[in-house]
């Protein structure tokens, strides 16, 4: 499953004060401003830069000492609108024994480099900062407890080219994933009841019945919008594929929805599409009651936002997933209905930060549903099928800003 | 005439490393090099520089008895002999069509064309009696957890790697090939490929922006990495042969370009304007794992970590890398299907390619692939003289 790699995040003016620290801009209480910056300096080049200092510094490091976090940001320079400057830290950890004399060791490194010492403080959690007269970026070393150290390199300030959108905290973030759980619940509460049906209707004998039992399901598995193993392994145990099993669409590892599919189309007696069905049911009920506990992390599920619709352009349009029922303009129907419930899960914080996102995507997801009706009667004209493609593919350029505009800050 | 295999690669072999350290610098691709030589204990088109434009196609033997199929690789040498020496074609009684396309004109140029020559593990079924002289680690490639294979892209009696500098020469041999086995070979699938330009300097890109290839063996490690020789428990005639596993992966373009950079690079490991690893500055920097045993900087999952963990237990597994880039009509979707053209070469593909598949199993960037192709093959041991033909020790 995709998750996402919070080592960067930008933080604006406004930005949680407590990021800001997180960070170690703490070190820099007054803004600090190259007496001779280079014109030359991007952000690109800052964090060329930046990456230097860092394995310049860290090749002084006993070897014992590994990284254990990263975390790196534009920040808003303390009293210049406007501008940013490149603050990284790196916390770096011992196996046992806490560190010792590394301070030395760098005060000695720096000061024959030719770096100004700002800022030596002694004790229990002895801190040193310098700058590089040459670019004015500063660098700092603290022992934090005895057991760790932390690294810390900040750019001068700078122009972006495009000012950093502030990152979300857990909180605005949180509430999202309650209402993207609730939704999910009440759908799983009903797919429970749609796989009774569906038992009902294969023990009945009565193909027809059956598959119609099975597309209402199969739609109302869509609706959850679970893309990429959302759930993980209950994910493709409900909704997997056979690609990629050893034994195809015979494999005992292909169960689920898309198997009851494939035996409904396929002529397979009832007593065996019964056994998958038994087992899918089992599947929902195990996912119902842990749904808490394998549902998408706050950070991640922005991701799914745009991933939904990538699953049905890649999987339902391309007939990776037909098993028979030839319903992949239904399912991307369905998928466009999850997408929509999670765009209103994150209305408020999307309008907030882009105004004019969300009435594009609304016009574009209209465009989409018109050509999805327009080619789900009857045989499916080859402009009718273009006129999908077309559709979902401006949807899905519009949805890839979401999950930039939706980062969360590293805590 | 034999001619002395060990000096030519040798040779091969400084004027590769010269060619890097060429590109590296002066940020130009790199065209000036030697014809590649036909006759030698290995097939060329393995340690030789990648040239610019290649073509993958398998074909299925359509003849029935042995002596049948000796005919077809000694059509095959010869076709191949005269294509990567280049010449005049033969000539024609007047009146009957030219025997040659004339694509490449009147002579035809070497161009630095190679072909490399492999066999499947369906060669070695009851069809020509060749089961008991099989390589004994070619088997079928089998389908991987991300894999969604389709049958007419997979496997096949017999696989050509054609490369060269040129696009039309490629074509040109392929053409040739196909011509003079008719009725015997039939074409199964076949699959055009690319090399691009260094982008602006270094290793060669992908479709997806970021420099693949950095890390490879070199020929030094050839009898460690590449060859088939005495000792593995091989028959006989498979000495100096290789390994080949060629995999037909599509790239999900469109989605990767609705991702973040940083996602991006995350997912491979390296930055993709300098292809430096994630701890490092430039493209030749070595990725630092011990300093980063949590995946601070290069992400425990990364894809460059995961294929090449850079530890003393991996070293066995490491593979030589040859693949190119694709892009090749559209998807059902709308999207480009375009995408690698995965080939590697080594001695034991359980011990080296399948286990780096295996690590490759919880790779990020499986979300943006989907291998649709390929298959095992075993590359011939070379062509040594005149006198010799492809696939001589197993025939006779």
């Amino acid at each position: 499953m995709r998750s996402r790699r919070t080592v960067i995040v930008a933080i604006a003016a406004t930005a949680a004060i407590a990021v800001a620290v997180a960070l170690g801009v703490y070190l820099w209480p007054h803004g600090h401003h190259a007496k001779h910056p280079s014109p030359a300096l991007d952000s690109t080049r800052v964090r060329e830069l930046t990456d230097g200092y860092r394995r310049d510094t860290v090749a002084r490091l006993p070897a014992r000492l590994t990284y254990t976090e990263a975390v790196r940001a534009f920040v808003a320079c303390p009293g210049a609108p406007g501008r940013y400057l490149l603050s990284s830290r790196y916390d770096l950890m011992p196996e046992s024994t806490a560190p010792s004399g590394v301070l030395g060791t760098l005060r000695r490194y720096w000061r024959q480099r030719g770096y100004r010492i700002v800022n030596d403080t002694p004790g229990l959690t002895p801190q040193l900062l310098v700058e590089d007269p040459a670019d004015g970026f500063r660098l700092g070393i603290s022992q934090r407890t005895a057991r760790y150290l932390r690294l810390a390199v900040s750019s001068p300030c700078l122009s972006l080219a495009v000012a950093p959108e502030s990152p979300l905290l857990l909180t605005d973030l949180a509430a999202a994933q309650g209402a993207y759980e609730r939704y999910v619940a009440g759908l799983l509460g009903q797919l429970a009841g749609d796989v009774a049906a569906l038992r009902t209707a294969v023990a009945s004998g009565d193909t027809a019945q059956a598959r119609a039992a099975w597309l209402t399901a199969q739609l109302r598995w869509e609706r959850v919008g679970a893309a990429y193993g959302t759930f993980g392994d209950l994910s493709d145990a409900i909704d997997g594929l056979a690609q990629g099993l050893a034994g195809g669409t015979a494999d005992p590892g292909f169960t689920g929805l898309h198997r009851v599919e494939y035996g409904l189309w396929h002529g397979e007696p009832a007593a065996g599409v019964l056994r998958v069905v038994d087992r899918l049911a089992a599947d929902v009920v195990r996912l119902r009651a842990t749904l808490d506990q394998v549902a998408p992390e706050p950070a991640d599920l922005p991701l799914r936002v745009h991933e939904i619709l990538e699953d049905a352009q890649r999987d339902h349009l391309t007939g990776l997933t037909d098993y028979g029922a030839g319903a992949g303009l239904a399912e991307t129907w369905a998928d466009v209905d999850a997408t929509q419930a999670l765009l209103d899960v994150y209305a408020p914080l999307l309008t907030q930060r882009r105004p004019a996102l969300l009435p594009a995507i609304r016009i574009n997801v209209d465009g989409l549903r018109r050509a999805l009706s327009a080619a789900r009667t009857g045989t499916v004209s080859p402009g009718a099928r273009e006129r999908v493609n077309a559709a979902l593919g401006a949807v899905l350029e519009n949805l890839a800003s979401v999950p930039g505009l939706l980062e969360m800050a590293q805590s | 005439v034999t001619v002395n295999r060990r000096d030519l690669i040798r040779r091969l072999g400084a004027g590769a490393a010269g060619a890097a350290v060429a590109g590296l610098a002066g940020g130009e691709p790199v065209r000036a090099q030697a014809s590649p030589q036909f006759h030698g204990a290995h097939q060329a088109g393995i340690f030789t520089p990648a040239q610019p434009a290649a073509v993958f196609a398998a074909f299925d033997v359509t003849v029935d008895s042995v002596s049948q199929l000796a005919d077809v690789f000694r059509a095959l040498t010869t076709r191949a002999r005269f294509l990567t020496e280049g010449g005049e074609p033969a000539a024609a009684p007047d009146g009957d069509p030219p025997p040659d396309s004339g694509v490449l004109g009147p002579r035809v140029p070497a161009d630095r064309l190679t072909i490399t020559m492999s066999v499947g593990a369906s060669l070695f079924d009851g069809r020509f009696a060749l089961a008991a002289r099989k390589p004994i680690r070619l088997t079928t490639m089998p389908a991987f957890p991300n894999d969604a294979l389709e049958p007419a892209w997979c496997h096949g009696d017999v696989l050509l790697q054609i490369c060269a500098d040129s696009t039309d020469t490629v074509h040109h041999a392929l053409r040739d090939i196909t011509r003079r086995t008719r009725g015997a070979l039939q074409l199964r699938y076949r699959l055009g490929g690319f090399l691009s330009p260094p982008r602006p300097s270094g290793t060669p890109r992908n479709l997806m922006g970021f420099k693949d290839g950095i890390a490879n063996p070199t020929e030094a490690d050839g009898p460690d990495v590449v060859w088939v020789g005495a000792g593995r428990g091989e028959p006989e005639w498979a000495t100096g042969g290789s390994y080949q596993v060629v995999r037909f992966i599509r790239m999900l373009l469109e989605f990767w370009d609705r991702i973040s950079l940083s996602e991006q690079e995350g997912i491979f490991g390296r930055q993709r304007d300098s292809g430096a690893p994630l701890d490092g500055i430039a493209e030749t920097d070595i990725p630092d794992y011990a300093r980063d045993p949590a995946g601070a900087l290069i992400p425990v999952g990364a894809h460059i970590r995961l294929a090449n963990p850079r530890t003393a237990a991996t070293a066995p597994s490491r593979i030589l890398r040859r693949g190119y880039n694709y892009d090749s009509g559209l998807l059902p979707n709308g999207n480009l299907d375009a995408g690698l053209i995965f080939c590697c070469y080594q001695q034991d593909i359980a011990r080296q390619f399948a286990t780096v598949q295996r690590r490759l199993a919880e790779d990020g960037l499986n979300d943006y692939i989907r291998p649709f192709g390929g298959g095992y093959f075993f590359a011939l041991p070379g062509v040594t003289s005149p006198q010799d033909w492809y696939a001589r020790t197993l025939l006779t």
